[in-house]
């Protein structure tokens, strides 16, 4: 801090808080925040007491919530504050105080300068490098040489200067420079063309330079030329500085860089959308644009097809605007655009409209609003409203009389009917009242009618009960009467009773029987089973005998396992047990048989092998002793099968192999070993054959037994039988008594139960009919009371109910009256005199309000047409110096300023205009990148207008993208190289329009300039959009009339193609020594149409069908520069076409222009192998070439070119739409070729 | 004349390829007007000034959009005005509305004040084939015997055109502030018809295969676009067709 002359004492010192801006430096998180303050030149001043001629940074970090200040620096003074500093007032304190809690939010807060600058200059390398390599080798210093002679070119548009005097390195970096002759003011030219070999320089003029040289030429005293490359380059660092302006944040939008370059627009939502008054006359899609554009915070995008209205909405954007006190800037990529939008301006004195750039670049649409010439502008405007305003109110005076007068004698016409009316509403007020007071007695009414009817159907009711309980009365008395009437008494009810019970008794006995019978059944069954028992067992007992004495015979097992068959000797523990071990034993033997085959078998092999192998003693020991360490079992089978391979080796030629014979010997030993640890195991067979008599006797023992048994069973069985026998027939015999006594006697009857409860039933019934009788007689009397009641009651309903309908009927008849005194009010109530009363009371206040304005005006209008009549005497008689004035006023208050996107960075005008609210660049998709950012980089907000489908910028002759490839290929290590290989896939404004939300953009969808037939051709561009491109014009035929009638053209026709063969008489030809193009045959036909239209238009004006003194506008284009050379030529040189207004040049330059008639030479006509059509593939290029023409278009060239031999499928399909089209609308016209 | 024909002839020449198919001589038709016209001196004011302080001495007048509305200006230059105006002190708001001062009426009156001055006389030249006039040719009187130019046209006075020339001419001068104003044409006699010389080139261009004029004007010393346009527009078609044969 001492290094400039300051002390730190000088911070503390500080009475009033520093203001300075603060910016924070990038940092990760969890280190700590780190700031720059910025002090301002006053500050500075104020801490060093002296001047710097700089400004002081304070770097510092925060430690603790402290602010440790690290160092200081200087800074260059006067520096603009860029989006990422804040200003702030900064009061520093000696204690160790922490920094307030919010001031270190917002520091967090804040965007880090630098991260945000890495960000961007990422995105923007490409360009950034793309403007280098441009820059690069420009940096040419001025050259002068004399020159011995200029010539002139047919038309004075270029000149050819020659005998100059250069180095050889010099000639070669002419082209494009710009060009002074000493003599002329201003710059000439540019350097069209350089040959060193013949030391001429050809010079493009600028047509201001052309009036000079018109005259001067000739006469130049000093003949010296002068090269300089100043322009370009100047023009080529704005661009550069422009790039480096957004890294610095110093775009007015501080978010533009990353509108621009991030892949998906991060737009703030658009504000509420407000009723806007519209001056133009918009359609749908262009009312939505304008909204949007207003409504929109940062950016917004519109998509104007050909012929859509884009400078109609651009006109009332701005209009807009100005209504808002907006200030806005309308740029574009050349002056003559930039001109166009401005001259299509609405006229409105809202509107002040500033064209600032070269004047000698202005075209005449522009030259209005010039600095110099909008004093004149707005008189004019002026003198043409306030005249207009002044003639209309010329003969107002009078008019104003009659108008008073009549509007006088209206209102007093009007009073009585409004009078009258306000009477009628008033009567309308009274009826209203009686009749709701009628309607509420009648309501009333009908209450008591309801109520007296409910009453009376009560009444009527208990009447109809009344009549039927006293019917009841009657009957129940008559029964009465006949019971006491039958001559029934005491004693006949009890000799029934008894004859009854009697029988009932009967009845049970018999059922008693019946049960008892049953009974009988069921014993008698049992007898018959258990002697047939009986009998079956006796039979049996004693069969046993004569088999025990056969078992003690058997001497064999399998006589025995008959034997057990036999007799079903049941498989008992002891049984099983015993027959497994007979036949383990027999196993035994067995395998014991087997063991001692195999031995013998073994011992024979190995006396046979000892012999053969000849072994010392010791070594058969030893063979022996390993087989018996071993442990190996061997199976029988595996034996068999080593004996049987031995024999064969033994037979083989291997037998005297000594060292196998060892082996095999081995081997055997080791099998004889494992044979005999088996054998070792079993017994001998006598000691198995011992065992198995013993186990047979035992197993004979176990027979016997069972056999003694079910010997023993039996003979139990049959005592058991012949006891439950004995005792069965016992009972049965006791049964048959009692039922022999029982039934003694009996009558038998079928159905006994029954009988029981019909007798029972009688009985019950006899009770009943008992007690009746000994009541019968009080119950009459008591029933007789009764009717006499209710035949009392009868007669007094049948008063109450005369009495009711009495009631209903004077209720009715009053009712009636009220109804017939409410409907004579109705025709009243139906009237509306209320309309009419308040329609009346408008027209009066009108009347009066006119009365009142026209009583005003006829007091002010002699004033007002005096001063008016002062003001346009002035106006008229004012030239440009009585202006002055204005021109200030207009030029400071100007609310629409234009120009183009490069001039937007110069640097008077940057003073002037550092920002606007709105910035709108129409054409965008003509200009490049860098350059349409120098215009966005001082807007609020920004609204680009463009077509993606139509052609991307120029760059000299070339398209953007031929430039690109071009730079890429020649500088494979240009470092933006991938950043600018993918901007080249997609141009900035189709990368935009495509990303934004669709709330920031809108497209155009109705054009008005083609044809519906001519839109058809280019609909298929715009198919993949929102919106289809319609057509906006009503009636196409009528008003795209062209009025033309030729041998070729019809007045129907309204898009045609001229089909040439694809022969070599038609055929493309080459410039020698040239890269362009040209077809003399479509030439030819040209020249042939030009003629035929020439005299069409004659005819057309003969037949009224054309102004007399017009000319058919008539535009011939062509892919190809050399064929518009030649066309040009042609109509300059060849033809007299006195009643065509003709205009030739490339599709690329009649971007953005339009003409009644079009003809399209597409000149590539070949056979070639690859089938290329060059320019002509581009769909875009294509899409402008159709879309120029508002009559008529006809297209000159082979079809078979186009649609068949063109290489890729697509562009092939692309122009056979076209072809489709063309004759569906009849327009095919072919010329005949030699080859058909 | 002969030097001047050989100058324009290498002239020409210089581009290769080149080659003269015809040559003429001939002379251009124009006239001269005696013009005399009424002038009056008046300080310089500016309309808008002048007119507010006129309306402001005549009405009563408290807000700008008032008279904003009267004259069809945009209130914005009104209120502009009127502060500039006010720190000028030529007027003050008073309670019924804006009302000159003191200085303010002189300014005015100045302002409106035309001193009538004696009528001037100016010599004027008409070219019907330009359709334009000038003050001054240069001065190059062509021989009796050179043909007149065959699509010469019958002259037309426009008082308009004449008056627009000697205003612009006149308002140039200035003194202390002060300024003449043309106000009228009082008087237009045709003096005498002139003949200018010009010559006339028919050239080929071999390489281009284009027919095209050159008209060398002697009284601008300039090659005359309007000339030359106005030949090759008539005759390069038939230039080409004589050449075929």
């Amino acid at each position: 801090m001492r290094g400039f002359g300051v002390s730190e004492q000088a911070l503390f010192a500080g009475d009033r808080p520093f203001a300075a801006l603060i910016e924070r430096y990038p940092s990760e998180t969890g280190e700590p925040l780190s700031v720059a303050l910025l002090f301002g030149a006053d500050e500075t001043a104020r801490l060093t007491k002296k001047e710097l001629g700089g400004s002081l940074v304070l770097h510092g970090v925060f430690t603790d919530d402290q602010l440790l200040a690290t160092n200081v620096t200087q800074r260059k003074a006067g520096q603009a504050r860029t989006n990422w500093q804040q200003e702030g007032a900064f009061l520093f304190s000696r204690g160790r105080r922490t920094a307030a809690r919010e001031f270190l939010k917002m520091v967090e807060r804040m965007t880090p300068a630098k991260e945000r600058s890495d960000y961007v200059k990422k995105r923007i390398t490409g360009w950034e490098g793309y403007l280098k390599i441009q820059e690069r080798g420009m940096d040419i210093p001025d050259m002068r040489s004399s020159y011995s002679k200029l010539a002139f070119n047919h038309d004075f548009s270029r000149i050819t200067v020659s005998g100059c005097q250069l180095k050889s390195d010099e000639w070669k970096q002419l082209r494009g420079l710009s060009v002074k002759l000493d003599g002329i003011d201003g710059d000439v030219g540019t350097v069209l063309k350089a040959q060193a070999k013949a030391r001429t320089v050809e010079v493009e003029l600028q047509p201001y330079a052309i009036e000079q040289l018109r005259k001067k030429a000739s006469a130049l005293q000093s003949r010296h030329i002068v090269f300089s490359n100043f322009a370009a380059l100047s023009q080529i660092r704005r661009l550069r500085r422009g790039f480096q302006d957004l890294e610095k944040g110093f775009a007015t939008n501080p978010d533009l860089d990353r509108i621009l370059f991030e892949e998906k627009p991060p737009v703030k939502p658009l504000k509420a959308f407000e009723k806007l008054h519209f001056q133009n006359r918009l359609n749908e899609f262009q009312q939505q644009a304008v909204a949007g554009a207003i409504a929109a915070e940062d950016l917004y995008v519109i998509q104007g097809p050909p012929g859509t209205g884009k400078t109609t909405v651009i006109s009332e954007i701005c209009l807009q605007n100005a209504k808002k006190g907006l200030k806005t800037l309308v740029a574009s990529q050349s002056n003559l655009a930039v001109d166009n939008a401005l001259g299509r301006l609405l006229a409105n004195k809202d509107v002040r409209i500033l064209r600032v750039g070269r004047t000698e670049s202005i075209e005449e649409d522009g030259k209005r609003f010039i600095e110099e010439n909008v004093g004149q502008y707005w008189k004019d405007h002026t003198l043409k409203e306030v005249s207009e305003q002044y003639e209309a109110r010329k003969g107002r005076s009078a008019q104003v009389a009659i108008d008073l007068e009549e509007t006088e004698q209206a209102y007093e016409r009007l009073l009585p009917v409004h009078e009258q009316w306000k009477l009628a509403v008033e009567e309308k007020k009274q009826a209203q009242q009686q009749t709701e007071n009628i309607l509420r007695a009648l309501e009333e009414l009908r209450t008591t009618v309801k109520a007296e009817s409910a009453k009376k159907q009560e009444t009527e009711t208990n009447k109809q009960k009344l009549v039927l309980q006293i019917e009841e009365l009657e009957r129940k008395a008559a029964e009465y009467e006949s019971i006491l009437s039958g001559g029934k008494d005491v004693a006949g009810f009890e000799a029934k009773e008894q004859h009854i019970r009697e029988h009932i008794r009967e009845l049970e006995r018999m059922i008693a029987a019946k049960a008892l019978l049953v009974q009988i059944d069921a014993k008698q069954r049992q007898v018959e089973e258990f002697r047939s028992g009986f009998n079956r067992a006796s039979s049996t007992d004693g069969q046993l005998e004569q088999p025990s004495r056969a078992l003690s015979a058997i001497r064999k097992m399998d006589e025995l396992e008959r034997f057990m068959a036999e007799h079903r000797i049941e498989d008992g523990i002891s049984v099983t047990y015993l027959v497994n071990k007979m036949e383990m034993s027999r196993q035994r033997v067995v395998e014991w048989k087997k063991l001692s085959k195999f031995n013998e078998q073994l011992a024979a092999a190995i006396t046979y092998v000892e012999a053969r192998a000849r072994l010392h003693p010791s070594q058969l020991e030893e063979a022996k002793r390993r087989a018996v360490q071993g442990t190996e079992s061997f199976t029988g089978a595996e034996i068999e099968g080593f004996l049987e391979t031995l024999r064969g080796v033994l037979k083989g030629p291997q037998r005297s192999d000594m060292r196998i014979l060892q082996t095999a010997l081995g081997e055997l030993y080791k099998r004889q070993q494992s044979l005999w640890r088996r054998g070792a195991k079993l017994e001998t067979p006598e000691y198995y054959a011992a065992e198995a008599k013993k186990i047979f006797q035992k197993l004979k023992e176990a027979v016997e037994e069972q056999l003694m048994e079910r010997m023993q069973k039996d003979a139990t069985l049959v005592e058991k039988w012949k006891a439950d026998m004995t005792a069965a027939e016992q009972t049965l015999s006791t049964l048959e008594q009692k039922y022999r006594y029982l039934t003694d006697g009996m009558i038998q009857v079928p159905d006994p139960e029954s009988a029981v409860r019909e007798q029972q039933d009688a009985l019950t019934n006899l009770e009943k009919e008992r007690q009746l009788h000994g009541q019968a007689q009080g119950l009459l009397e008591e029933n007789q009371a009764e009717q006499k009641t209710k035949t009392a009651q009868l007669n007094e309903t049948d008063v109450l109910l005369a009495e009711l309908n009495t009631n209903i009927e004077q209720a009715q008849e009053k009712i009636a009256d009220h109804e017939e005194e409410a409907a004579s009010l109705g025709a009243i109530l139906a009237s509306q005199p209320e309309v009419e009363f308040e329609a009346v009371t408008k027209q009066l206040a009108s009347k009066a309000f006119d009365r009142e304005s026209l009583r005003r005006e006829q007091k002010n209008l002699p004033l007002l047409q005096s001063v008016q009549k002062k003001w346009l005497e002035l106006l008229k008689e004012a030239d440009s110096h009585d202006l002055d004035e204005i021109r200030k006023l207009y030029i400071r208050h100007a609310n629409v300023i234009g120009t183009t996107c490069v001039a937007s960075a110069r640097k008077d005008f940057a003073e002037n205009y550092p920002s606007f609210d709105v910035v709108i660049i129409d054409e965008v998709s003509k200009a490049t990148p860098p350059e349409l950012l120098l215009p966005m980089l001082k807007g609020k907000k920004i609204i680009l207008v463009g077509d993606h489908h139509q052609l991307p910028p120029l760059l000299g002759n070339d398209t953007l993208e031929e430039t690109l490839e071009e730079m890429i290929n020649e500088d494979s290590t240009f470092e933006g190289k991938k950043e600018l290989e993918q901007l080249l896939a997609e141009s900035l404004f189709e990368r935009l329009y495509k990303n934004l939300p669709a709330s920031n953009k809108t497209m155009l969808a109705i054009q008005y300039r083609m044809h519906a037939d001519i839109m058809e051709t280019i609909a298929p561009f715009y198919a993949k959009e929102q919106d289809r491109l319609q057509c906006g014009i009503a009636d196409s035929d009528a008003e795209r009339d062209h009025g033309l009638e030729s041998s070729t053209v019809n007045r129907s026709n309204h898009l045609m193609w001229i089909d040439l063969p694809n022969e070599p008489s038609f055929f493309e030809e080459r410039m020698s020594g040239g890269k362009s193009l040209f077809n003399a045959s479509e030439l030819n036909e040209i020249r042939t149409l030009l003629v035929e239209l020439n005299e069409a238009a004659a005819a057309a004006k003969k037949a009224g069908q054309m102004p007399p003194d017009g000319r058919k506008s008539i535009g011939v284009i062509s892919f190809y520069g050399e064929q518009v050379k030649r066309i040009q030529r042609m109509i300059d040189q060849e033809l007299r076409l006195p009643h065509l207004l003709l205009r030739t040049g490339t599709v690329d330059r009649f971007q953005g222009s339009e003409m009644d008639v079009i003809l399209l030479s597409m000149v590539r006509n070949n056979r070639n192998e690859y089938g290329d059509i060059g320019f002509a593939k581009d769909y875009r290029r294509l899409n402008v070439a159709l879309s120029r023409a508002k009559e008529l278009l006809v297209l000159i060239g082979s079809t078979d070119m186009f649609t068949k031999r063109a290489k890729q499928p697509a562009v092939r399909n692309m122009y056979k739409h076209v072809l489709d089209v063309v004759a569906a609308k009849d327009g095919l016209k072919q010329v005949q070729g030699a080859e058909n | 004349m002969d030097a001047l024909l050989k100058k324009l002839h290498t002239e020409l020449l210089v581009r290769p390829g080149i080659s003269i198919v015809g040559e003429k001589a001939w002379s251009l038709p124009l006239v001269s007007y005696d013009v005399t016209f009424s002038q009056v001196k008046r300080l310089k004011m500016d309309i808008l000034m002048k007119m507010m302080l006129a309306a402001f001495k005549e009405t009563e007048i408290r807000r700008a959009v008032t008279l904003a509305d009267m004259l069809l200006v945009e209130e914005l230059f009104i209120r502009d005005l009127i502060e500039k105006m006010k720190r000028a002190r030529l007027i003050r708001f008073e309670p019924k509305g804006y009302e000159l001062t003191d200085k303010g009426h002189a300014h005015l009156e100045q302002g409106i004040f035309e001193e009538e001055m004696d009528g001037g006389e100016a010599l004027v030249f008409h070219s019907p084939a330009h359709q334009n006039f000038l003050l001054e040719i240069g001065e190059v009187e062509a021989p009796g015997s050179l043909p007149i130019y065959r699509y010469a046209e019958e002259p037309m006075v426009d008082t308009g055109a004449i008056k627009g020339l000697l205003s612009a001419e006149r308002s140039e001068e200035t003194e202390g502030g002060f300024r003449i104003i043309v106000t009228g044409i009082t008087g237009c006699e045709k003096r005498e018809e002139h003949r200018i010389a010009c010559a006339e080139f028919q050239l080929y261009d071999r390489d281009q295969d284009i027919f095209y004029a050159r008209v060398w004007n002697t009284g601008s010393g300039s090659w005359d676009e309007v000339l030359s346009k106005g030949i090759e527009e008539r005759e390069v078609v038939a230039w080409r067709e004589a050449m075929k044969k």
